[in-house]
Order: structure tokens, then C-alpha cells, then sequence
């Protein structure tokens, strides 16, 4: 399974990607932004996307109403992982066709949990 | 926080002006006390010499006060901006070596869980430098700490700084209400930016999300 993960802090990719490799997901991707990530995803296929929400120029919520928004893409499984967590922000990312979504910070088996309900 | 040259050389030089137009109001009640003496003119011009002048000088006063205080916010030799930039670098690469090493040791358990270890002892002594190297690394909360420290106590001296300008200025809370910066106004979703949010700040945790998600 081939993931790409989003995020504007190295730091943060290396975690999710450090964890992924623990579950085992060996096939992984990064983006800085959305907008880098949205030139990836339209290249390549990807089996799920895992993003940030705040990021400069494009944010999640924008990535992913691109690819919502894209018939080829959309139906790509999106996982917005953010530290924005009031209701309003869940509620638009869930209105937005957001896959999952987990709050930072967060927990191995959290991230694992959210992957297997999304790629089954 | 910095004041702008300009702010400072402006107020600096209404002052000195406000200063010049008092002095030169002393010069004409000179001018009016001997004329008074004299028995040339009414006392009502003089009056009103007089009012002009305090005026003068209170307009005077409150202009100097005003300098002082905007003197008072000027950045300390090494700004805001360089120190919190400084405990970003220091925090991303505290970060970057305890993920280093917690991969190093990963690599080494994860050879001496699947038999393929060609020197256990070695691997050991990985996982136990690894450990070591990764209590080190936390060293860096000190130094981060004390930068923020220094930081919170310059915006606490600014802020008293401000408040006694704008008390000065005779300004309302109302007025200081100043929009958002534009920039994030332009984003569609810049509504829904507030970054890490506390519970007591309508911050939900997991378990929470999930019952919205459904």
C-alpha cells in the first residue's frame, strides 16, 4: 500500500513515517504542503493520504477538497491528523469528505485503529 | 515587539516644537507684563496669553511622557523574533536526534527479536547507547526553557509598556480592537486556523472526535 504523508515539520513526517514502518507500511511518500502533495497525488497513485490541516500555501482542508473535488481521486481514503480540534474544524473536515481524523497528539494505535477503518 | 524610527523621530520632534511654541508664548506674556506694567493694555489679553500657554505645556508634557514610553519598546539587543527562532532550531533538532537514536535502537531490537543479530552484544550496547543518547538530547528543555522564560518576561515588560501608552494616549478597549492580518483573512479556511487548542478552549480529544466522525 502506498501512503503519502503531508505535513510542514520534517519532524512530524519522520514520526508518522517512523510509525508507519512499525505497522508495517514500508511504501511511503511526503509532502510540505498541500499543494506539493496535490502535484504528487495527481502523478501517482496513492492508496491513502495521511495530512496536516494547517499548512502554508494550501492547508488539508483545501488539499482535500481538490482531491474530493477531482473524479480520479476521488475516492482516494483521506486521514486529516491536525492539531486543530474544536467541533467546527471536525465538522468541516468531516463535511469536506474526510476519511478520519486524528487529533495531535496522537497514539500509535490511534493512527493504526484510523488506517484499518479506512483501508479496511 | 519594535517601534518604528520614524514613530520615535516624529513624536520627538512634535515635542520639540510643542516645546518652541510654549516658549515662545513665555516670550509675548513677557512682552504683555511689561506692557501690563506699563498700563498699556487690559488684563482679559493676558488671561488668555496665560491659557495658551498652559495649554502649551501640558501639550508639551503629554508628548515627552509619549516618547519615554515609546523609547521604553524598544527591542533588547537580541530580538523576540532571534530568540523564539532560536528555540524552534534547537527544539526541531532535539527532535531530529531523539528520532535518530530511537531508530538506531529500533534497528538493533528489532535484529535481536528476529534472531538476525550477528553480535548480540553489540546490538545491546546500541539499544543502551541509543537510551543514553536520547536522555541527553532532552537537555535541549533547559535551554529552550530559559529562552522562553526571557522571552515571556520582555513581552510582559512590553505589554505594561503599551498599556501605559494607550492609557496615555486616552485610547479606548474599543478602539484597540484591531482586525486580523490580512493574509490569513484571504484563506478560505483561515477561520478554522487556531492551531493546539486547550479543552478549557473548546479542544476536543480523541474519543470526542470520533463520536462526530461517526
Amino acid at each position: 500500500m502506498k501512503i503519502l504523508v503531508v505535513d510542514d515539520y520534517p519532524t512530524m513526517r519522520r514520526i508518522v513515517r517512523n510509525l508507519l514502518d512499525q505497522i508495517g507500511y514500508k511504501d511511503v511518500e511526503e509532502a510540505g504542503n498541500g499543494a506539493e502533495a496535490l502535484e504528487k497525488i495527481k502523478v501517482a497513485r496513492y492508496d491513502l493520504v495521511i495530512s496536516d490541516w494547517n499548512m502554508e500555501p494550501m492547508t488539508g482542508l483545501e488539499l482535500l477538497k481538490e482531491v474530493r473535488g477531482d473524479a480520479n481521486l476521488a475516492r482516494t481514503p483521506f486521514i486529516m491528523v491536525t492539531a486543530e480540534s474544536k467541533t467546527e474544524n471536525v465538522v468541516a473536515a468531516k463535511q469536506a469528505g474526510a476519511s478520519q481524523y486524528i487529533v495531535k497528539p496522537f497514539t500509535a494505535e490511534t493512527l493504526k485503529a484510523k488506517i484499518a477503518s479506512v483501508v479496511g | 515587539m519594535s517601534t518604528p524610527t520614524s514613530l520615535r523621530s516624529g513624536l520627538a520632534r512634535i515635542a520639540g516644537q510643542a516645546a518652541a511654541i510654549a516658549g515662545e508664548v513665555d516670550r509675548l506674556m513677557g512682552l504683555q507684563q511689561a506692557a501690563d506694567q506699563a498700563g498699556a493694555e487690559p488684563a482679559e489679553e493676558a488671561d488668555r496669553l496665560a491659557q495658551a500657554m498652559e495649554e502649551m505645556r501640558g501639550m508639551s508634557k503629554l508628548l515627552a511622557e509619549t516618547r519615554a514610553e515609546v523609547i521604553g519598546l524598544s527591542p533588547p539587543p537580541m530580538g523576540l523574533g532571534d530568540t523564539l527562532d532560536a528555540v524552534v532550531g534547537e527544539t526541531e533538532g532535539a527532535a531530529f536526534e531523539i528520532l535518530r537514536q530511537a531508530e538506531r535502537a529500533q534497528a538493533a531490537a528489532g535484529r535481536l527479536h528476529a534472531g538476525t543479530s550477528t553480535d548480540t552484544g553489540a546490538d545491546l550496547t546500541e539499544v543502551d547507547e541509543a537510551a543514553t543518547a536520547i536522555v541527553l538530547a532532552c537537555a535541549f528543555q533547559d535551554i529552550t526553557g530559559q529562552r522562553v522564560r526571557k522571552v515571556l518576561s520582555t513581552m510582559r515588560a512590553v505589554e505594561a509598556r503599551v498599556a501605559a501608552l494607550v492609557a496615555l494616549m486616552g485610547i479606548s478597549p474599543e478602539e484597540t480592537q484591531a482586525p486580523g492580518p490580512a493574509a490569513e483573512a484571504k484563506k478560505p479556511d483561515a477561520h478554522l486556523l487556531n492551531g493546539p487548542s486547550s479543552a478549557a478552549q473548546g479542544g476536543l480529544g480523541q474519543s470526542a472526535v470520533d463520536d462526530l466522525f461517526g
